[in-house]
């Protein structure tokens, strides 16, 4: 009996050893982390990979490969021809995609990348202004790995809550929500470095306009609560008690703090597609451009007054333009879905309504500090 | 000696055997002293002393005391004619009996006593004069602790027997004396509390020690595997301990030791598998102390048993899941290593080992310079020549490390042994291989008792009550209460309300 | 076969592991991707399925409890046996034994497909279901008490899981909830019927009742464990929707794998990775108690010993494992055991249990003939 379970199990065992997963050895694998996407002129995609190189050996830690196909992994495999180390996804940090691409409509695209199980949904989608090959192909000094350059700078800016999060998983959210569209940064290359410009506005997965960086704050200052972001407004100094006039340019430049920010969207009227937006802002201030009595609190009320107001026509121009181009990367869908019973909101649908929609904005301004000294 | 004889016989059936055996001593003295010889084999250490008034002393010189002899003995002896029973009176010695048969003349010789023969009677007179030839009590090696009593059990039974009478002097200590082992007769003791350990556990324990039939019992950790449940498991379900403080504790708490005559270790149970991370000291210091220790006695077991099982599946299968932070130190310095990391893991681990094997066999200074040679030269090369990568090597010292945090020996090597298995299964099927792995451990570990009571509690079946007292340790006047594992009589320590009067 | 059953007093576990037993019977394949078949019929109410669903389970839970506790110690197979006759009786035993048989096979099924979607696309079938198949039997030749050790680990072990969920709250909008009640009734009632995969598993009360030790404390932990069951999935389906936007969930397969996707350490990323290995433990009690009651049914109908029928079922579930299925054939071969389920766990207890009212009033109109005592 125990002969034959002797060796029943060694024959197990021979077949389990022989059955061994397909290794992925870390060193061999050639680890992509960023990608970037183009679309050439004969329609194909062009996709440019930035391959870890972890050889401590080699000048540059990182290789670039670049391959044409019709679809994008189709593109990989051809990459994978020029490789010396197959090709993982896994540890992909950043998918930038040219302005041409996503005029086109990036959800090929992204529903590739949200398909593959190797790729993490934490990863950052970007709009490259230009060429997403040629942004990557770009000589820079201070930095030897570009994806490394990159993939923090947006990764600082988006936690340091300078601009919104933009990664898979908050796409493809925003992309199969009916009441919201997704809203991607956009990068630009040049002179060795690479400069996030603004927001891409999306009518459900096609670019159909830009923002700028001050622009990205008040969409995020509507979208989510803020809890560290800062901002520089121009406000006009009328009014102000200013002591040395005469130098001194003709507007105030106010640099202000976000402490703590809420945001509030109420559907206001079924009928006239009206809302209300009210924010709630705790800020403190940073900086003046001039010298202020802050002190006098004659002067810091005003101050509120006058950014309270800046703010609400910098909030209310944004709607405008987002409403023009035809982009809702608010939620006032999804607040209109959330308000209104048995609506049967579809994309399309909302997207026919959402140009005639009546914002009221509604802002709460308060300073709290204003630095250590007086 | 008397097995030699009729050593076919003697394996079918013992029961036979003692009745044939039962020979009585002949009272011829010529007779006695031939068949004396005859037992003995005409060994070179009997001595047989002849007095005027046939009177003979037979012992062997090698275990008796002469001082004994000549002062207690010789000294004592009359000239006239006497019978047994007149020198059973007249010896200055404690230990004295009369004994019929040859085989118990024997028996006793062979422990240290002399034998005295009155030509005519068909008996002798033993008198115990052995001498107890041990090392005197030394401070615990194995188990050694700062705070404590620093004294540990040496190889003889009285003496171990002695050191725990001298902790509880409670008249319900019960010792249970049994001889094992067919050529050894090694004398077994049980001690359990009357009272407070539970009788059936005794009886089960005896049953099971008087069940044993083999050779020799050299050590009580041969004893133990005989009388543990399941031998074939990789882990040890009794403890055993060298402090006699700790043999103490056990008894207190309603579980049984077994002593083993020669051996300096003593065997605890029933046991938990928590037990085996629990050390006496953590009884002399502060709660919080002794919990922390335990948590990361628990913690390093699992750290020293996974951690190089998941470096290895992380970087064979799953590269996905290392950090970006970490993934250019991992890759640059598995760049240079040339056989994939389950390869690279079980060579270090197996060089580990090495060092460890040889660093226990080597005298203690040689053993350091070991140690330096062994971890950071080899250990250095090793990564220069990109024979290895520098992290596994950290890994794999931290795991070795470890180990060494477990109290207990026994289970520091199923420690070491266990992570094997696990890095091969990793490198066979990653995460998934060392899940299966996991669960298999753990199905082996709820399938364990200790002397049949699950091995697993208090955790499984869970008794919370005890839970105060295991991976964590509560403030003392918490700790009232024996673990129900040894199912005691008396649950109660003692009463806290009637305890805690400190004004 | 006697109706009756004396379990030995060291095969007898405490009641209150019955918490543990339900909680880990039901945990399983099915919470992997519950929400999509919710959210399908019942939208973004599907939290309110999930809250009927529990209370089904609840109400079930008390009738199987009270047509056990009819009888002094028996299981379903000696009730059946007593109520519908001897040839009635066994072909409705060896239904349920196919029943359990079938939860066994659809899990290993499930989950494999989940190994080799996410992890390790290149797994044959045959190893992955060895490696289970070998563990469940190790598991079940420690018997009971180790079957029970082994879900009690189980829901201990995995309970740091739920803490994760933690990382997904971050993310989400509970706009997503409302309105409250948009979908209708009829739909809300189907997405609870939906429930029925993700939340079957107790009905292995029917067969392990006679060896809890205190069978007047039964009925308590069996609704604390389902309580504990329907507040998990609540809570995991209530994230689960307000973390996802409502496309977005018609789309993923697995839910609260995804949930795990964005879950990041300092030391670890891509924590599904993790979860989905560690799933193993989770399906294991499920594993192993659908076999064990199955090979408990077929030794009380042929009155062999357990063990020998452990090696036979364990034999004859792997070779039918080896049977390749593609995806589509899976989710059939799921849909096909809900329905069955639901007929058996849901519906069938109510009749089992009329059907148990009226033998006991009929016996004791006859002349009081007890009928504990008559079989």
């Amino acid at each position: 009996m125990w002969k034959i379970v002797i060796k029943l199990i060694a024959i197990i065992l021979v077949v389990l050893l022989s059955a061994c997963a397909d290794p992925k050895t870390l060193e061999r694998m050639g680890l992509v982390t960023t990608v970037g996407y183009d679309v050439t002129e004969d329609g194909e995609v062009l996709a440019t990979m930035v391959l870890l190189h972890i050889d401590p050996e080699a000048p540059q830690n990182s290789a670039i490969l670049t391959a044409k196909a019709s679809t994008s992994k189709g593109a990989r495999i051809k990459a994978d021809l020029k490789s010396p180390k197959k090709l993982q996804s896994g540890q992909l940090r950043v998918a930038l995609l040219s302005e041409e691409v996503v005029k086109l409509g990036l959800i090929n695209l992204a529903d590739t990348l949200a398909r593959d199980p190797s790729i993490s949904d934490l990863t950052y989608l970007a709009v490259v202004e230009g060429s997403a090959n040629s942004l990557i192909n770009q000589k820079n000094t201070h930095f030897t790995d570009i994806s490394q350059l990159i993939y923090k700078e947006l990764d600082q800016n988006i936690k340091g809550e300078t601009i919104p999060s933009s990664t898979l998983q908050e796409t493809m959210h925003d992309y199969y929500a009916d009441g919201i569209d997704p809203v991607l940064p956009t990068i630009k290359g040049g002179n060795g470095e690479i400069k996030i410009t603004g927001m891409a506005l999306m009518n459900t997965d096609r670019m159909v306009g830009k923002i700028n960086s001050t622009e990205a704050f008040f969409l995020k200052l509507i979208n989510d609560r803020y809890e560290a972001g800062s901002v520089e407004l121009i406000i006009s100094k009328d009014g102000f008690t200013i002591v040395n006039q005469a130098q001194s340019p003709r507007e105030l430049a106010v640099v202000i703090d976000t402490i703590n920010s809420k945001s509030d969207i109420k559907l206001k009227s079924k009928e006239n597609l009206e809302f209300t937006l009210k924010i709630k802002l705790k800020t403190r201030l940073l900086e003046i451009n001039q010298t202020l009595d802050i002190k006098n609190p004659n002067n810091l009320k005003l101050l509120e007054e006058k950014l309270a107001e800046k703010i609400k026509t910098d909030v209310e121009a944004l709607i405008a333009k987002a409403q023009e181009a035809g982009s809702d990367p608010f939620g006032f869908g999804e607040v209109y879905r959330k308000s209104v019973r048995k609506s049967n909101l579809t994309t399309e649908k909302w997207h026919k309504m959402y140009p005639e929609s009546k914002v009221n904005v509604d802002i709460d301004f308060e300073i709290l500090r204003t630095g250590v000294v007086e | 000696m008397f097995f030699k004889k009729k050593k076919a016989d003697s394996l079918n059936s013992m029961n036979q055997e003692n009745i044939e055996e039962r020979e009585m001593i002949p009272a011829d003295t010529e007779d006695f002293i031939n068949e004396m010889k005859k037992r003995l084999h005409n060994s070179a250490d009997l001595n047989i002393k002849d007095r005027p008034n046939g009177i003979t002393l037979i012992f062997l010189d090698s275990l008796i005391d002469n001082k004994m002899l000549h002062g207690d003995i010789l000294a004592c002896l009359h000239d006239g004619k006497v019978s047994p029973d007149q020198i059973l009176k007249d010896i200055n010695v404690s230990n004295v009996a009369k004994y019929p048969f040859i085989v118990e003349a024997v028996d006793t010789m062979l422990k240290g006593a002399v034998l005295i023969h009155t030509s005519g009677h068909p008996c002798i007179v033993s008198a115990s004069i052995g001498t107890q030839e041990h090392r005197s009590l030394t401070r615990p090696e194995n188990e050694s602790q700062v705070l404590g009593p620093q004294i540990a059990f040496n190889e003889s039974l009285a003496t171990n027997i002695s050191l725990i009478r001298r902790y509880l002097t409670n008249p319900n200590v019960c010792n249970e004396s049994f001889s094992l082992g067919k050529q050894t007769n090694s004398g077994v003791s049980i001690l359990y509390m009357k009272g407070i350990a539970d009788e059936e556990m005794v009886d089960r324990l005896r049953e099971r020690i008087k069940n044993i039939k083999v050779d020799s019992v050299l050590d009580s950790s041969t004893l133990v595997q005989l009388i543990e449940d399941n031998s074939y498991a990789i882990f040890p379900q009794m403890l055993m301990t060298e402090r006699p403080d700790r043999a103490c504790s056990w008894l207190l708490n309603g579980k049984m030791i077994v002593l083993v005559d020669g051996s300096v270790q003593v065997i605890g149970c029933p046991q938990t598998f928590i037990e085996f991370f629990q050390s006496m000291e953590d009884e002399s210091v502060r709660w919080q102390i002794a919990t922390f220790l335990r948590l990361m006695r628990i913690f390093s077991m699992i750290v020293s048993i996974f951690f190089t099982a998941i470096y290895v599946a992380a970087l064979t299968f799953h590269y996905e899941i290392i950090p970006q932070t970490l993934l250019v130190p991992l890759g640059e310095s598995r760049s240079r290593v040339p056989f994939p990391p389950i390869i690279e893991a079980l060579l270090l681990e197996a060089m580990i080992e090495l060092l460890r094997e040889a660093g226990a066999r080597l005298p203690t200074k040689v053993g350091q310079t070991m140690g330096i040679v062994g971890g950071i030269v080899v250990g250095t090369a090793a990564v220069e020549a990109g024979f290895t990568s520098n992290i596994l090597i950290i890994i794999i010292a931290v795991s070795a490390l470890a180990s060494f945090t477990t109290p207990n020996y026994m289970m520091g090597n199923v420690i070491r042994v266990l992570r094997f298995p696990l890095i091969i299964l990793a490198g066979l099927w990653g995460f998934y291989g060392l899940m299966i792995g996991f669960c298999f451990l753990l199905i082996h570990l709820i399938r364990q008792t200790s002397l049949g009571t699950p091995f697993l509690a208090p955790f499984y079946p869970p008794r919370f009550a005890d839970w105060r007292d295991s991976i964590i340790r509560l403030p003392i006047g918490f700790t009232n209460l024996r673990p129900l594992q040894a199912r005691p009589k008396d649950r109660f320590k003692y009463r806290i309300r009637k305890s805690n009067k400190k004004e | 076969m006697k109706v009756l059953i004396e379990p030995k007093p060291q095969n007898m576990v405490n009641t209150f592991l019955l918490i543990f037993v339900v909680h880990s019977m039901q945990l399983g394949v099915g919470i992997q991707g519950f929400q999509r078949i919710i959210y399908l019929e019942a939208k973004h109410d599907a939290w309110i399925s999930v809250i009927l669903s529990g209370v089904a389970s609840a109400i079930v839970g008390f009738v199987m409890v009270k047509t056990l506790a009819a009888y002094a110690c028996s299981d379903l197979y000696g009730i059946q046996y007593d109520v519908f006759g001897k040839w009635l009786g066994n072909l409705m035993n060896i239904l349920y034994v196919l029943y359990s048989l079938g939860g066994f096979h659809v899990i290993v099924r499930n989950y494999i497909e989940v190994i080799q979607a996410w992890v390790f696309p290149e797994l044959p079938n045959w190893l992955l279901s060895f490696t289970l198949v070998f563990l469940v039997f190790y598991g079940l030749n420690g018997g009971l008490r180790t079957i029970v050790g082994v879900s009690f680990f189980s829901v201990i072990l995995s309970l740091w899981l739920i803490l994760l969920l933690a990382y997904p709250f971050q993310f989400t909008n509970w706009d997503y909830l409302f309105p409250i009640l948009e979908s209708s009734v009829t739909e809300i009632l189907k997405g609870a019927k939906q429930m029925t995969f993700t939340i079957i598993g107790f009905e292995i009360i029917f067969v392990i009742y006679p060896f809890l030790k205190e069978k007047d404390r039964v009925h308590k932990h069996m609704q604390y464990g389902l309580l504990f069951t329907t507040i998990l999935y609540l809570g995991l389906m209530v994230v689960s929707l307000a973390y996802f936007s409502g496309g977005q969930l018609e789309r993923t397969i697995w839910g609260t794998l995804s949930l795990f996707k964005i879950v990041r350490f300092p030391f670890i990323e891509r924590f599904e990775y993790v979860a989905i290995t560690f799933w193993v433990l989770l399906i294991l009690p499920n594993l192993m108690f659908y076999l064990w009651s199955a090979s408990r049914g077929i030794a009380r109908i042929v009155g062999k010993k357990e063990k020998k029928i452990n090696w036979l079922l364990l034999a004859f579930l792997y070779l039918s494992l080896l049977y390749p299925l593609n995806r589509m054939e899976i989710n059939m071969m799921n849909d096909y055991f809900a329905k069955g389920a639901f007929y058996i766990v849901f519906c069938y207890p109510f009749l089992l249990f009329a059907a148990v009212l009226i033998k006991k009033k009929f016996f004791r109109k006859k002349g009081g003939a007890n009928v504990e005592n008559s079989n």
